[in-house]
């Protein structure tokens, strides 16, 4: 399947807005600065240095605008109230991450702008008798931050590469809290003073850009943000039951009644016993109307490995054994995800792989109760792929699946799309054969829809689901002038939603509008 | 999650090291600076000709080819262990900090020989095995 080049994902609409935005914003910010500083009078025997002066104040001044901005993408609690808002059409809140590392990359670019400058200002500055280039370097309090700033950075920029972060998750986590130094070494860079009026001309005053008036904007949200944080994980909160599933997956199910969330939203969990300061992201799979909460956790690295062994599900012993006492668990969340404006559609297709099921069994489960309880939807139709590996992936919502297929709301309202990616073995052939013949149910699901053997084809289910929208068939009372919205929500591995991306912009037309929104972990 | 591999993340600190002192090199024809002036007399190995330019330069372009590793290092006795590495770079580290600009890629590349020193405590081979893991 074709990915979208450089050019057509760098130059689309949205993408090229934010570019012309971001790089203008930053080159005027960059002239600005170094305008000022070129035409104050009272800065001459600043100027004097050199061009190397003028740029570096530049520099300085967009590095206060990216040291501003980097911390607000990561303030998933205020961002979470945000998206509720009618910001949410115009800022993608779900990219934060993207515009924390646009930020980082920027402030790469301009740190060795303006360190390189410095380098010559302060050999200028020796050759000028103001005072000597090592002492500006390491007894002045501007340049002992600047150098405590470049050494953070190095440590903060090479582990957070991604070799590093797919690697050990942790390193990167802990080392990113360098941040902390390294915002107060900006906050207090102009401590000191060098940019000082001419004495010539009366007494000299400070003359800086004072970025940390607007800088510590920045920190002073993000650190209400970490309040918020610590307040809402110490809510009290129950572990109510644990269900091991098959294929390493584990459900908790935790009361905590505090927690308001809607369905497809993710939280934070944090077990003390584990680890005081790891928190890690999980969907909620349980709905909002389910008197519990509930995650499912996949064990595929040392925390969620020696979660589950906490929990006593790594047992091989066929009675199980139960732990005296259950750990204490800590939420933060919910966060917003794409996956809970599902019900702002016609028609909603939710793809699903492997464990990448959990926000949509939310969903699913929402859909049930809210059938159940006859409350109003503006969703009509739900398409539900599921892409799974191996065959007891499927165990884990089976049930939940079946009741769901029991209840067959209202005629064609879910149809159920499984696919099983995985190569089987002749006897589980062979089983399958001898039992699909006769039974009404899928051998493997126990559902009616049958499975489906390797992957799906979106282009061909797309075109196939358009015309039958524009024949009527598909939603029969709508009138066909009206436009329709698809939502195509999709939760698994960034390959197959670059592919998937592509096939919903082709299918994508006037009348019939097919959006796509990507879970990130 | 994984455990961490030192001799990766040693790997990007001292590129990052490399390009720094290559720069910090290429700096040093245009300005001759002795950072600790102060401290010792070198000066007639700035003026009038600035040996650390060359030194550094030189050295930086070396960091960056075992680091990436070109075609003609790797698989040789240099890239396969890391011990080579912590030898050849404790040196450079040494020398490189008496240059103006270089004080810094010195640090770093301190740090890096640090990390490889972990790493080959550790028994760390160079043979990263990079079956990422499928987060799905």
């Amino acid at each position: 399947m074709a990915e979208s080049s450089f050019f057509e994902r760098e130059f689309a609409p949205k993408r090229l807005a934010f570019w012309i935005f971001w790089f203008g914003s930053h080159i005027g910010l960059f002239i600005y600065g170094y305008l000022k500083q070129l035409l104050d009078p009272e800065l001459d025997q600043l100027t004097a240095i050199g061009i190397s002066v003028t740029v570096s104040r530049g520099a300085g001044l967009c590095l206060g605008y990216d040291g501003a901005l980097i911390l607000l993408p990561v303030c998933r609690n205020i961002i979470r109230y945000l998206r509720l808002t009618f910001l949410n059409k115009l800022i993608p809140f779900d990219e934060n991450i993207w515009f924390h590392r646009q930020c980082a990359y920027s402030i790469l670019f301009w740190t060795l702008v303006h360190t390189f400058a410095h380098y010559i200002n302060f050999i200028r500055a020796e050759q000028l008798h103001l005072a000597p280039a090592w002492v500006i370097h390491y007894e002045k309090p501007a340049g002992i931050t600047g150098h405590v700033m470049l050494l953070i950075m190095v440590l903060m920029y090479t582990s957070a590469h991604r070799s590093i972060r797919q690697q050990s998750f942790e390193t990167f986590w802990y080392t990113h809290h360098l941040a902390f130094f390294f915002m107060l070494c900006l906050y207090t860079h102009a401590v000191g003073c060098f940019v000082k009026t001419d004495p010539k001309l009366g007494p000299p005053h400070c003359k800086g850009y004072f970025t940390w008036h607007f800088t510590i904007w920045g920190g002073i949200i993000y650190f209400f943000e970490r309040v918020l944080r610590e307040f809402r994980s110490r809510q009290s909160t129950q572990i109510t039951k644990v269900i091991n599933h098959p294929s390493k997956a584990v459900e908790i199910q935790f009361a905590k009644p505090s927690f308001n969330y809607k369905a497809g939203q993710y939280l934070f969990l944090n077990v003390p016993k584990l680890s005081k300061l790891q928190w890690h992201p999980f969907t909620i799979t349980s709905a909002p109307d389910d008197p519990y909460v509930s995650v499912h956790i996949r064990q595929v690295g040392d925390f969620t490995n020696e979660l589950a062994e906490l929990l006593g599900c790594n047992n091989s012993s066929e009675k199980g054994y139960i732990p005296k006492d259950l750990p204490k668990l800590r939420i933060d969340g919910p966060f917003g995800a794409p996956a809970e404006d599902v019900f702002n559609n016609e028609i909603a297709i939710l793809v699903g792989c492997g464990i990448g099921v959990t926000p949509f069994a939310s969903i699913l489960k929402n859909i049930w109760y809210q059938h159940q309880n006859q409350r109003p939807s503006k969703l009509r139709r739900v398409e539900f792929f599921w892409i799974c590996r191996d065959t007891g992936s499927f165990e884990w919502f089976q049930s939940l699946l079946k009741t769901l297929e029991a209840t067959q709301l209202e005629e064609g309202f879910l149809k159920f799309h499984i696919y099983l990616t995985s190569k089987l073995r002749e006897s589980t052939i062979q089983n399958i054969v001898i039992n699909d013949v006769s039974s009404s149910y899928d051998p493997l699901t126990d559902l009616e829809s049958r499975t489906h053997y390797g992957r799906p084809n979106f282009g061909d289910v797309f075109l196939k689901l358009k015309r039958a929208i524009e024949s009527g068939r598909y939603l029969p009372e709508t009138e066909r002038n009206l436009s329709t919205n698809v939502g195509v929500y999709y939760c698994g591995p960034s390959a197959l939603a670059k592919s998937l991306k592509v096939e919903v912009k082709k299918a994508n037309s006037e009348g019939i509008k097919f959006s796509f929104h990507k879970e990130h972990f | 999650m994984g455990k961490l591999i030192w001799n990766q993340w040693a790997r990007l600190i001292g590129l990052t090291a490399g390009v720094f002192q290559v720069i910090g090199g290429i700096f040093a024809f245009f300005y001759h600076y002795s950072m600790f002036n102060a401290v010792i007399n070198i000066n007639s190995l700035f003026n009038p000709f600035d040996v650390f330019a060359v030194i550094c330069t030189v050295t930086g372009l070396i960091i960056l080819a075992i680091e990436l590793p070109l075609s003609f290092f790797k698989d040789t006795f240099i890239t396969n262990s890391f011990i080579p590495r912590i030898l050849l770079y404790i040196p450079i580290s040494f020398v490189s900090v008496f240059n103006y600009q270089n004080v810094n890629p010195a640090l770093y590349l301190f740090i890096a020989t640090l990390m490889y020193l972990t790493a080959s405590i550790k028994g760390e081979t160079n043979r990263v095995n990079n079956t990422l893991r499928s987060k799905v």
